[in-house]
């Protein structure tokens, strides 16, 4: 039993874990990691529910892509429009499949040592409570067992440890919250994230203001204050702070903020882009009707 | 006048022609050679019905700062405009006109009227700028309910 934990905690250090060469030692531990299979297949299934979802969101994502670009086939050549909505969505779809497939294997792998440890820790303790009477005979034996007890346990502690890398799921989930968020604003620029509870960020009747509170204009570079939410043109609120020599109130709710709280709005600036197409798209169909109306008069 | 203080000053009077509240009027001034003057308007607000201001649109005059919209606009009656929160001069002393208290560069000239006109009945007895009307208000009533209907009289519709 000389074989020690390895991996000082991280990614890196999960797939440095090698199981001590006395894994698994005893034939009922064998059993339980033989039952590891079926663990995996209920995970899998949890995958798969995952990847499902990805794949539902890409699919909107597509669909909305297309619509945006809707515009654009009318005067454009087919080829260099499709070309381009083919290359964003294949780039999304494969940091999509990659990040489920990293995700995968990582839960996969501790699931496996969570398994085996645990079946082997049970035995263990069982065998020496079992051998629990201490003689000349048994005394090499059970110092043994103890240790392989001990050295589970830091095994253990070493993976609960390594749960906080589940971070790893955390993230692709936020980034699965951002793309929804993101689709929501492409189709409803002008309307309030769904979920959005705690929010008052330039709110009325559900509706997010496009206008920048200072100039009183729509917004271009929308920069978000991070202390409050409340959003600005870049160069409004930037001018803004400089009369103010550099730490100034929120020209909304007056909270303190300084140069350094300002982070460009991507959110914002996506809705802009969606409101600019809708009004444009509202334009040609005007336009079209209009001609349609001359027409009609016209004969 | 910075461009900023210039295309929000523009986009304040856009605003006031599409949609302002009824009763009220805004407007720049004009310069002596005929050109509008964005900095100096000059506007009047109306008492509001069932109060003892009624009938009456009282003029105020906006003058805007060359950092506007980070300082807030200055606001005046005419002298000796009767109120316990205008000064002698005829200076609004309101939280919302005040750098240092409530001014935000958000709020819209609509928000400021409509923020006076609420002042006209509801003063504040905590921040007295004026002797005569603020201490009437406070201990003769009678008093400052017939200075201030006869001031409506002056500025009657
Ligand atoms: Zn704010």
């Amino acid at each position: 039993m000389k074989t020690e934990p390895t991996g000082n905690g991280g990614l890196a250090g999960l797939s440095a874990i090698k199981l001590p060469t006395s894994f698994p030692l005893v034939p009922e531990a064998q059993q339980e990691l033989s039952k590891v299979n079926l663990y995996d297949t209920q995970f899998r299934s949890m995958v798969s529910r995952y990847t499902d979802q990805l794949e539902q969101t890409a699919s909107k994502f597509i669909s909305n892509k297309l619509e945006m670009e809707a515009l654009q086939l009318i005067d454009d050549p087919l080829e260099k429009v499709r070309e381009s909505i083919q290359k964003d969505c294949k780039n999304l779809i494969d940091e999509f499949t990659s990040s489920g497939r990293k995700i995968t294997e990582e839960e996969l792998e501790r699931s496996r040592y969570q398994v085996a440890l645990t079946a082997i820790k049970a035995q263990k303790r069982i065998n020496y409570r079992e051998s629990a009477e201490v003689s000349l005979d048994n005394l090499d034996v059970l110092r043994d067992q103890r240790e392989e007890i001990s050295c589970a346990d830091q095994l253990e502690s070493l993976l609960s440890t390594l749960e906080v890398d589940s971070a790893t799921f955390e993230t692709a989930n936020n980034r699965l919250q951002l793309l929804q968020e993101h689709l929501f604003v492409t189709l409803n620029p002008e309307s309030e994230l769904p979920d959005a509870e705690d929010d008052d960020v330039a709110i009325s009747g559900g509706k997010v203001s496009l206008i920048c509170p200072i100039s009183k204009r729509p917004m271009k570079n929308p920069v978000k204050i991070t202390v409050c939410g409340h959003c600005f043109e870049r160069t409004h609120i930037l001018e803004f702070l400089q009369q103010s020599q550099g730490s100034g109130f929120c020209p909304e709710c007056r909270t303190l903020f300084k140069k350094q709280d300002l982070i460009d709005d991507d959110l914002m600036k996506l809705r802009l882009e969606a409101h600019n197409r809708d009004l444009l798209i509202l334009q040609y169909r005007e336009k079209k009707s209009s001609q349609i109306g001359k027409k009609e008069n016209g004969t | 006048m910075s461009s900023l203080c210039k295309s929000r000053l523009q986009e304040e009077r856009k605003q006031w022609r599409k949609d302002h509240p009824f009763g009220f009027f805004a407007k720049p001034s004009k310069s002596p050679d005929g050109s509008l003057n964005l900095m100096y308007w000059t506007a009047g607000i109306p008492g509001k019905a069932s109060t003892i201001w009624e009938n009456a649109v009282y003029p105020i005059t906006i003058t805007f700062p060359e950092d506007y919209p980070s300082k807030p606009p200055k606001i005046k009656f005419p002298a000796g405009f009767y109120h316990p929160n205008v000064y002698p001069s005829g200076t609004i002393c309101l939280s919302i006109l005040n750098e240092e208290e409530d001014w935000r560069p958000a709020i819209t000239l609509k928000q400021i009227v409509l923020g006076i006109q609420e002042l006209l009945n509801n003063p504040n007895p905590d921040s007295p700028a004026q002797e005569p009307a603020w201490r009437a208000f406070g201990k003769d009533r009678p008093t400052y309910e017939k200075k201030v209907k006869e001031q409506a009289l002056k500025y009657s519709k």
